[in-house]
Formats: C-alpha cells, structure tokens, sequence
C-alpha cells in the first residue's frame, strides 16, 4: 500500500479536485483492492488494474456527488474548488510553480481530455491498457490522447506564455 | 488514408508507363515534391519528375496556414518520437517555418518531462494508519456476512431515492399486511380502535367525572373554611381599629383641652399686666 498510495491518491485528486475528498476516497479505493483483491488475475500489470479500481470508485462518488451537492462545494474562480481544512495539493507544491501551473491548466479542461491526460501521460499507461479501461477503440484513445496534449499545450501556454519557450 | 512511400512503390511502374492518370498521379506528383527518396528512385528510373529546387518551400506551401491543423494532428507522436520518416520529416520542416507550432512543439516537450511529475502526491503520514484502521478486523472479529449486510444497507442508504423508495416499500407492505383479506394483520386497525374506545377511553372518562366531583367538593369545603377565617379576622381586626381609634381620640381629645387651658391662662395673664401698667402711668403724670 506505502508503494502505491501517492499515486492512487494523484488519481484521487485529479478526479474529485479536492484534498480532503481525495484522502476520503483514496481511502475508499484502498479498501476496495483489500476486499477485491481475488478479482485480480494477474493477466494485466498491477498498476493498471488499480488505477481503473481506482477510476471506478472515483466515479462512483462523483456521480453520488453529482446527486447531493454538499453544501460546501463552492467553486472559485479558475474552476478550482474550494478545499477543506488541509492544505491542498497546490499548497503542497507551492515551491514549484510549474507544477501549480499544470494543476490549474489540467482543472480548466474537459473532463475526458483530462482523464486521457491522467491516465497516459501523468500515469503513465499503455494506449491498450487505455483503450481497455475506457472500453474505446485504440484508435479513438490516440486521437483524444493527441487532442488532449494540444489542448494542455495550448492553455498552460496561455496561463504562462515564458513556458517552453 | 495518407499517400506515403510504400503508396509510390504500389503505383510506380504505373506512373512509369504513363498510365496513372486523375487523382492517383497527382498524388504522385505531390508527394515526389516531399520525399527526396521516392524523388531519387523517380529520377532513376528515368521517370518525368519536376525537380526539388526549394523542398522548406514547397512543405510550407503545403503544410502553412490553415495546414497548421494537420501539422498538428501529428505533433503529439513527433514529439514522442512515434511518428514515421515522412511525418517526421514533414512535421519538422513546418515547425521550422512556423512560430505558433514551434512554440506548441515546445511546450508539448516540456509537458512530457513535467507531467510524470504529477504521478504521485502524499497523502500524509496517517493514510496509512487510517486505511489499516479501516481493513483491519476489530477486536470482536465480525463475521463476514455481518460486515456485507452492513456494506449493503450503507451502499442503499445513500442511493439518492433511498427515501422515496423506501416509502413505497413501505407502503405496499402496509397493504399486505393489513389491507389484504385474511392477512395475519386484517381487522387489526378495527381491532385496535375497538379496544381504545372500550378498554382505555371509557375507564379513563369515568374516572376522570370521579375525579372532578372530588375535586369540587374539596374545594368548596376549602373555600368555606377560608371563608370563615377571613371573617373572623376581619372582625377582630375592626375591633381593634376601633379600639384603638377611641382611644387615640380620648388621647387628642385630653391634649387639646390641656392646650386650650394654656391658652387661655396665658391671655388672662396678658390683660392683668397691661392694666397694672396703665395705672403706674398715670400715677407718674399726676
């Protein structure tokens, strides 16, 4: 579990966009693999088999959420919500702008460009391993893979134009 | 599907002949002006080509511009080192000429370096006691099938309709229990309403009657009783007001009779002086 909770809890966080609920939920997901742990047949790596655990429960409080807005959940501007009581990942990382900066870019996205930026380039996984947890062609994931960068590209430029050049 | 080498080498000795003709030559033709390979085989075999005076110029004249979009549907895998020769060379050749993709090609190489980055995020010190807290089995080792029933009503309670439907199943169990004929539970309101009214309301009524002609005569015995005691308290206190108001009166009455007989030997004594003084004064005259 030490071995893989950041990254859990970075995919936990891309998704609710909210620290506290990301812990919440990175929780959740830990105990989903300890009770779900037989389900695994080893004819994938691990690691995809826990992110798309991972993007399931991710999904499955979202649409919770999506049905009882919490009084609490307040958007600021930029879209970035309101965090609770601990410092946020944007706090945490306050001594690399350039990582603040990607934050902001990937929260100002649509919600598929972000996940195939999440899943391919942020944690890594094959387009097949993609195409498999997102039941889409591989041809589809590659093009909204190349969508998605431009996309990224093209708003951190505009949130910081000395970036890349 | 795009016109690459390995298209050429599918029509080449038809190009040769001379007998590739429409759209097929002309993308012959095009791609011969990109690909300095298929140029150099073109030319040794002795094909009719046009030479490649500006190659940077002729890739621009067909990739600047509103090209910039199809450019760009291949940088990402230019960047990744993904894409084919021609592509590449292709991409690249566009990218030198043009400053928007330039800049783009130079922040999607950045972002490849810089997104990995965001892969992990601490959790903090205590995730790691917390979800142990939460897999562990406590003290009491609850059997499993305790702990599913438990996960299932959470899961169903926080289902957003859990409210209205569980107002129906309610509902309808109401009605099979007590609405249907020869249920367990049929007549049971009849039942119960006959039993209130002749088992606890009517005991109830006689005894509150009871209870209030008690009460009434108690009180009516009080107030007498109270009654009587007022009056004789306001009796012996007239008594003795008027007791007391004779003899404050005898006392006045004493006090100002003292007072008028002081008065009135006083005036006597004044007359008396004043006549013995007129008699000293003509006494001096004579």
């Amino acid at each position: 579990m030490r071995r893989f909770q950041s990254r859990v809890y970075s995919v936990a966080y891309h998704y609710m966009r909210d620290a506290d609920e990301a812990r919440d939920v990175a929780q959740d997901i830990f105990v989903r693999v300890y009770q779900r742990l037989d389900g695994y047949d080893g004819s994938s790596a691990f690691i995809a088999w826990l992110l798309r655990v991972s993007r399931n429960v991710c999904i499955d409080r979202l649409r919770r959420r999506a049905a009882r807005p919490p009084a609490s959940d307040l958007v600021l501007d930029g879209g970035v919500e309101l965090a609770g009581g601990g410092p946020s990942p944007e706090d945490a990382a306050a001594n690399s702008d350039r990582k603040a900066l990607l934050y902001r870019a990937l929260h100002a996205m649509s919600e598929k460009n972000r996940e195939i930026i999440l899943l391919k380039e942020i944690q890594g996984l094959k387009i097949e391993e993609i195409s498999q947890m997102l039941d889409l062609p591989i041809g589809t994931v590659k093009s909204r893979s190349s969508r998605a960068r431009i996309e990224l590209a093209t708003r951190v430029r505009a949130l910081a134009p000395s970036y890349g050049a | 599907m795009s016109f690459d080498c390995r298209s050429f080498e599918d029509v080449m000795e038809a190009f040769l002949d001379g007998t590739l003709t429409g759209r097929n030559a002309r993308e012959v033709r095009e791609h011969l002006l990109t690909c300095a390979d298929c140029h150099e085989l073109a030319e040794i075999a002795g094909a009719p080509v046009e030479a490649m005076p500006d190659l940077t110029a002729q890739v621009l004249a067909r990739t600047s511009g509103s090209s910039c979009d199809h450019a760009r549907n291949g940088l990402c895998e230019y960047i990744d080192g993904l894409a084919d020769a021609v592509d590449a060379e292709l991409i690249r050749m566009h990218v030198a000429g043009c400053e928007a993709c330039a800049t783009l090609s130079n922040v999607l190489a950045e972002l490849a370096t810089d997104l990995p980055a965001l892969a992990e995020m601490n959790p903090g010190e205590r995730f790691t006691a917390e979800v142990l807290a939460r897999t562990v089995p406590r003290g009491g080792q609850t059997p499993r099938w305790v702990e599913q029933l438990v996960q299932g009503w959470n899961r169903l309670i926080r289902r957003p309709r859990f409210a209205l439907e569980g107002a129906y199943v309610m509902t309808l169990l109401m009605l099979v229990v007590l609405g249907v004929p020869g249920a367990l539970l049929a007549g049971a309101p009849g039942r119960v309403a006959h039993a209130a009214t002749h088992e606890i309301a009517e005991p109830v009524q006689k005894t509150v009657v009871e209870l209030k002609a008690t009460v009434s005569e108690r009180a009516k015995q009080a107030l007498d009783s109270t009654g009587a005691k007022v009056a004789d308290e306001a009796r012996t206190t007239a008594d003795g007001l008027g007791a007391y108001s004779s003899r404050m009166f005898e006392n006045l009455k004493t006090r100002m009779g003292t007072f008028w007989s002081r008065v009135a030997s006083g005036l006597a004594n004044d007359e008396e002086n004043e006549s013995s003084a007129d008699d000293d004064d003509q006494d001096g005259d004579e």
